[in-house]
């Protein structure tokens, strides 16, 4: 029911899920965070793969999902290498803060440091799309059923002789790439640091906070469909 | 290793079995005492296959590592192979795509930027943008194209001259591919002799070039050259390098011969070996069958017929690849017999994966290309023995790949089914023809030339066999391609025994053929 919910609300497309399903689980997916809808989104397109997933995010979240995070002590690392050790994947939103215009916050190093402890492959995943369509202004997903995408990458093994800020950056990196994406394309994201480039928009010159705002919830300028007579 | 394959001497016990006849599956009892030709069973499909073709990219063969191969500001090629190979998959992404990234990720952090991706299609259809998306997904194809990536053009103006036939035609290969630095060529193989040629040059000559390779004289000339061991092919300049500086390397992928999804895996099971479920389908396959329209059995088959396992992924010099490839697939696959049989039957499916039938010309060209180089070394049917085939050739050519066909069909079966005659009279006429030259180029049409050489592959088992019948075929197509129709088997054997007497020896060899896509 919530997949038909999100189908309906929006135009899900979900790349790179068979790096997943090729290796066995369970999983640590690190996300970025730029919308309330990521969650149900992460879940379904893995509703097939990976039947048991919990889902946490660094930054404290209100209301009953709090409390029930709370109860479960979903935000002690102990308690979440338990869940792995029984088999139940973890989503984990990293973001030590939550930006405003739903760029990518820095990391904690707490994913990294769970990867490191449990072994289990770490997945990075960006969710491209989502702050467009559910900015944290708005109750109901814009109408239009808006384009979003789930990009995962290849998983990151890592291991007790890792440094855990080390494999926080390569996370971070691999969901940058992702982001990029959007506006570079998929090669273009990948050959951007080559020459050192960074391939986030936002970093390098600080900008106004109006234009990160109005290029994060600008309609995506190339094609969304086909059209007959072009 | 895989369970080897084994001959099954009919008896009164032995189950009706499983025989493909175009988008129909029959289970067919077969005479008592006929023998069935069981290929050795597929491999299990590699799980990781990142994993596998990540160390075959770092670890070639008798090469350095791509990476090391890729440099800041080279001319590079991604090569690749056409539909003429199954798309291994409806739901995962095709393992072309899966190699190509691979590789891409590799150029991209080289900071490669001149790359170009060719769909190394011969004389073949030009692939759709669809086609295209298919095979290589939706983010490569949307990063290049849409200048970037395109299929082969043999009618190109813009051909290189890298060397000469011996007639003295010259190779005229892809400007793209001669005037790279690097190229990568990704080639996937089902069955033995399935890869093509060692040179990946072979599918990116120009029309000229292939007709001077592809005729019937020169088809003639190379099989009473086979047995001498110093034969050499012109190609053999253009294995590892093409033209003056294009460095090749492969990545050869072979894939499991039939699929192996869960729904048609049964397919290619020993009979007597059948579980509950598997039954459980074949019963419903049948059903199936007997209550779709014809299209709709089409539309079944591209549901069933993917799923294929990749088997073992090797990178390197191709020189060096392509002899290991080859005997990989033939130690897996190559079946053994005592002795040719009277009488060889053969099933010929439908092509699961491109949503159309089979044209009767390429039915016929594919079902005798199996005499030669299907499941076994040897041809499994004597000198002078009868070969019957189970196809309906319905005379359906599809409007958009085949006009050429249509016409060669229609305008030259007609006059003669005699390659020398058919090469003399007619090839020229539709080689020289523009709307060919035009539908090929602008509306994914095979090569006027394509229906000519996929006859002339036929003409060395047409002239091996003595019949040649097809159960349940067309009446009038049959009779146009110079074959004999019968309803059942029961009425081909009759037909055959004029020829190989009342008790022949009868082999099937069960299964489907070499190629089950589209024909190359």
């Amino acid at each position: 029911m919530p997949g038909l919910a999100i189908r309906l609300a929006v135009t899900p497309s979900v790349y790179g899920l068979e790096h997943v399903t090729e290796q066995g689980g369970p999983f640590i997916f690190v996300a970025n965070h730029p919308s309330q809808l990521d969650e149900a989104l992460v879940r379904n397109a893995l509703r097939s793969v990976v039947p048991r997933l919990v889902s946490v995010a660094v930054e404290p979240r209100s209301g009953i999902r709090g409390l029930v995070d709370q109860a479960l002590s979903l935000r002690s690392a102990s308690r979440l290498s338990a869940l792995l050790k029984s088999g139940t994947s973890v989503l984990l939103f990293a973001e030590k803060t939550r930006t405003d215009d739903g760029s990518l916050a820095p990391l904690d190093l707490g994913a990294a440091a769970l990867g490191i402890r449990t072994g289990v492959p770490l997945v990075p995943v960006a969710l491209l799309g989502t702050f467009r369509a559910l900015p944290p202004w708005r109750i109901t997903v814009e109408p239009g059923r808006p384009r979003v995408s789930v990009l995962f990458s290849r998983p990151i093994r890592a291991g007790s002789g890792d440094e855990s800020s080390a494999v926080t950056e390569s996370i971070a990196q691999a969901i940058e790439v992702g982001l990029a994406e959007e506006s570079r394309g998929w090669y273009g994201a990948r050959r951007s640091p080559a020459d050192g480039a960074v391939p986030r928009e936002t970093e390098g010159r600080p900008e106004a906070g109006w234009r990160r705002m109005w290029k994060a919830t600008a309609t995506p300028t190339g094609a969304t469909r086909r059209r007959v007579w072009q | 290793m895989s369970r080897p394959g084994f001959v099954l001497s009919v008896d009164a016990q032995t189950p009706p079995l499983v025989v493909f006849q175009g988008e129909k599956v029959l289970l067919e009892r077969l005479p008592i005492d006929a023998s069935v030709l069981y290929p050795p069973e597929a491999l299990q499909g590699i799980r990781s296959l990142d994993e596998a073709i990540g160390r075959a990219l770092d670890t070639p063969v008798d090469s350095e590592p791509l990476s090391a191969l890729l440099k800041r500001g080279s001319r590079v090629t991604i090569v690749f192979e056409d539909l003429s190979q199954p798309v291994t998959s409806r739901t995962a992404p095709d393992v072309r795509q899966r190699v190509i990234e691979l590789v891409l990720e590799r150029a991209a952090a080289a900071g490669v930027d001149d790359v170009e991706l060719i769909a190394a299609t011969g004389l073949r259809r030009r692939l759709t943008a669809h086609d295209l998306q298919r095979v290589l997904g939706e983010r490569v194809y949307a990063s290049f194209a849409p200048d970037h990536v395109r299929s082969h053009d043999a009618e190109d103006e813009n051909l290189e001259v890298v060397g000469e036939l011996p007639g003295g035609t010259p190779i005229e290969v892809n400007a793209r591919v001669a005037s790279s630095d690097l190229v990568i060529s990704v080639r996937l193989a089902t069955a033995v002799g399935n890869e093509g040629a060692a040179a990946v040059a072979t599918k990116l000559i120009g029309a000229k070039t292939a007709r001077a390779r592809g005729s019937f004289a020169a088809g003639t000339a190379a099989s009473a050259a086979s047995s001498d061991a110093t034969n050499t092919d012109a190609f053999d300049d253009l294995v590892d390098t093409i033209g003056d500086k294009a460095r090749v390397f492969t990545v050869d992928v072979t894939l499991t011969p039939e699929p192996t999804g869960p729904a048609s895996a049964f397919l290619s099971k020993r009979e007597r070996e059948w579980s509950l479920t598997d039954r459980a389908l074949s019963a419903g396959l049948q059903a199936a069958t007997r209550i779709l329209p014809a299209r709709a059995r089409i539309g079944l088959a591209q549901v069933s017929g993917v799923g294929y396992g990749v088997t073992s992924v090797v990178a390197g010099k191709p020189s060096s690849v392509h002899p290991l490839t080859e005997a990989f697939l033939a130690q897996q696959q190559v079946a053994q017999f005592d002795r040719p049989a009277d009488v060889a039957l053969f099933g010929i499916p439908n092509p699961g994966t491109i949503g159309s039938s089979l044209n009767p010309v390429t039915a016929a060209a594919l079902g005798l290309g199996q005499i030669f180089s299907g499941a076994t070394a040897e041809p499994v049917v004597r000198a002078g023995g009868t070969a019957i085939f189970y196809h309906p050739l319905t005379p359906w050519f599809h409007p958009l790949h085949d006009p050429a066909y249509i016409d060669f069909f229609a305008e030259v079966l007609t006059q003669s089914t005699d390659p020398a005659v058919i090469s003399e009279q007619f090839e020229e006429k539709f080689a020289a023809d523009p709307w060919y030259r035009h539908v090929y180029q602008t509306s994914s049409s095979n090569h006027a030339l394509h229906p000519f050489h996929a006859w002339y592959s036929a003409a060395p088992a047409i002239a091996h066999l003595g019949d040649v019948i097809f159960v349940g075929g067309d009446h009038g197509s049959t009779r146009r391609l110079g074959f004999k129709s019968a309803s059942t088997l029961a009425d081909a054997l009759e037909m055959a025994s004029d020829s190989v007497g009342l008790a022949p020896a009868i082999t099937y060899v069960h299964g489907a053929p070499v190629s089950i896509s589209e024909v190359s």
